[in-house]
């Protein structure tokens, strides 16, 4: 176990590493001059290139990307350089919403996908069964922008019965919660369909086995059957979708936290996108990796306790 | 057995529906310009916002253009884009996953790759691209298709991976045949099924991608219409003209609800393996 943690934890790190040199190249290819944008645009030439020493942009990118990593090891992410704030506390001050509303959505999705995938599966081949998985694929096809709006025009503009936009204090008020109902609703559905669809086959496949047939041949009451056996069989393949899922909502949150106007880390990245803020860019999308990776590595981890027979070693 | 896979595919009634819709999308988008009563373009301002009526069947938007008009011409491109997306995509992830399952030396490189490309977030890895390297068409597309080459590598090495110990390779490898040879006339014709259900699916979520980047204006450029960019316009009308964001939604669900249940008969006829 100590040893697949510690192998983990190691290939981790080589793809962290890797994902900053495709970011910190992706972002050196962009056009325009970063240290222009700082000095503004009526700069003299001889403040610009001052202000270029200074930042340690004069030297080779070689050098630069070890001076940013260095930074990295010390928890620095750089500056913005529009607000020319420190882009690892602007990161950290939003990074309580962006869990908040994936960790929201990854609950409606989980819960809702769970039960529809077993109700499906156990009546397999009816009518519930062919309706419910109609409207997971309908979901499964949903972009979420559409989703959120579609959202939004019933239940804001038609309704009036919640909010449009943004976050008001903790969603554990009774006033948060309204803003948060909408973008974790926006996330939640389009896992809620996948988990559905896998939950669904992966208890069918049990279902088939021989050993639910013995099962019921003892007399076992089905609820046991279901919840006892059959769940803890089908759980591997869908606690990796979960897992799979969370880290696409936190990817996905960059659309639903700019409709929303949720302020989220995905937020700040597209904001950062629109005003060219390559080094917020940067920082953002490192984080975002890191916690997808993250979410990942405690997913294989759970791996072994659900199911003694994978080894992890 | 392709026959077979063929006769159930004409057997489930879904399928054929789905055959037939697509067919009509793809009829109605490539031919926009015979088809479409309006150009994408065509300004009436003194009819802006009007609701749908016998002349403009989905109404008209903020600068009075036909939006039936507007999704036609729309559905081309995202037709267009997600289509070679997804054909960069097999090439590209394709390629990789063959390398990868049939060379050991390099699987560890490419599945490391892989692994760096899985770790950043697809949408905004496409954002990125679009933001930094421009939003071209030939790098909108690229950035469509990095969202399916992960996947693409993935399934393919798994595919090779398992072919590979099977006896006609075996074979083919006594017999001294050079790799090239073994790839491409003994393996490849045996993945093909699974690469046709895979890009199926793909060209669905490419599709998506692509309204997602113009929603978010990256991607394709007014006064061009775009599913996704019609309906980030149609956001700023959302309380008065909801025929603004309902009608090009319905289009790109249609789309990719046609395709992807296409995608799951494909999957049920031709391969159960892929999920």
């Amino acid at each position: 176990m100590l040893n697949f943690i510690i192998k983990r934890l190691l290939t981790s790190i080589l793809v962290i590493i890797g994902v900053t040199i495709v970011i910190f190249s992706l972002v050196h290819m962009a056009p325009g001059d970063p240290v222009q944008m700082m000095a503004g645009l009526d700069a003299k030439e001889e403040d610009i290139e001052a202000l270029r020493a200074k930042m340690g942009m004069d030297k080779p990118l070689i050098v630069q990307y070890f001076n940013y990593v260095k930074g990295l090891l010390h928890l620095d992410l750089g500056k913005s350089i529009i607000t020319n704030k420190n882009i690892s506390d602007e990161i950290f001050f939003r990074f309580r919403n962006t869990a908040e509303l994936a960790v929201a959505g990854m609950l409606i999705s989980s819960v809702f996908g769970i039960f529809i995938g077993i109700v499906a599966a156990v009546n397999r081949d009816r009518w519930l069964d062919k309706t419910l998985m109609s409207l997971s694929i309908t979901g499964i096809s949903m972009p979420s922008f559409l989703l959120a709006l579609l959202l939004m025009l019933l239940l804001v503009s038609q309704w009036h019965l919640l909010p449009a936009s943004g976050r008001e204090g903790s969603p554990f008020t009774a006033e948060g919660f309204k803003y948060i109902i909408l973008p974790a609703l926006t996330l939640g559905i389009s896992g809620t369909a996948s988990i559905a669809r896998l939950t669904r086959s992966s208890v069918v496949a049990v279902l088939n086995e021989e050993f639910v047939m013995t099962l019921k041949a003892k007399g076992l009451r089905r609820k046991m059957i279901l919840f006892k056996h059959i769940l803890r069989n089908a759980s591997l393949p869908i606690l990796t979708m979960i897992g799979l899922d969370f880290g696409y909502l936190l990817g996905g949150a960059v659309v639903t936290e700019t409709i929303f106007a949720w302020p989220g880390i995905g937020k700040y990245a597209m904001d950062a996108i629109s005003q060219n803020d390559f080094p917020a860019v940067q920082g953002a999308v490192l984080i975002l990796s890191m916690m997808f990776m993250l979410i990942n590595l405690v997913v294989d981890l759970l791996y072994g306790v659900l199911d003694p027979r994978v080894s992890l070693e | 057995m392709q026959s077979k896979a063929l006769k159930k595919i004409i057997k489930n009634p879904t399928a054929m529906v789905c055959i037939a819709l697509l067919l009509v999308i793809i009829f109605a988008c490539t031919f926009c310009k015979v088809l479409a009563p309006y150009g994408f373009d065509d300004q009436e301002l003194a009819n802006r916002l009007q609701g749908p009526s016998a002349a403009h069947i989905f109404g008209t938007d903020e600068y009075g253009r036909d939006v039936f008009s507007r999704v036609l011409y729309g559905g081309q491109n995202s037709i267009v884009i997600g289509f070679a997306a997804v054909v960069l995509s097999i090439v590209i992830g394709g390629t990789l996953g063959m390398l990868a399952g049939y060379f050991k030396k390099a699987e560890a490189i490419i599945m490391r790759l892989i692994d760096i490309q899985i770790a950043i977030p697809g949408i905004l890895f496409a954002i990125v691209i679009v933001a930094t390297l421009g939003d071209s068409l030939i790098n909108v597309v690229f950035s469509v298709a990095i969202f399916s080459i992960p996947t693409m590598t993935r399934v393919v090495r798994s595919e090779v991976l398992s072919l590979k110990k099977s006896e006609f390779v075996q074979a083919a490898k006594t017999y001294g045949l050079p790799d090239y040879r073994i790839i491409f006339v003994h393996i490849l014709p045996n993945i093909v099924h699974t690469m046709i259900v895979l890009a199926t699916m793909r060209f669905a979520s490419s599709v998506l991608t692509c309204a997602t980047l113009s929603f978010l204006g990256l991607g394709v450029k007014p006064p061009m219409a775009d599913w996704g960019s019609m309906i980030s316009n149609g956001r700023l009308y959302i309380r008065s003209a909801w025929w603004l964001i309902v009608f090009p939604g319905a289009a790109l669900l249609l789309l990719t609800l046609v395709v992807n249940l296409l995608g799951d008969a494909l999957r049920d006829a031709l391969d159960p393996k892929v999920q």
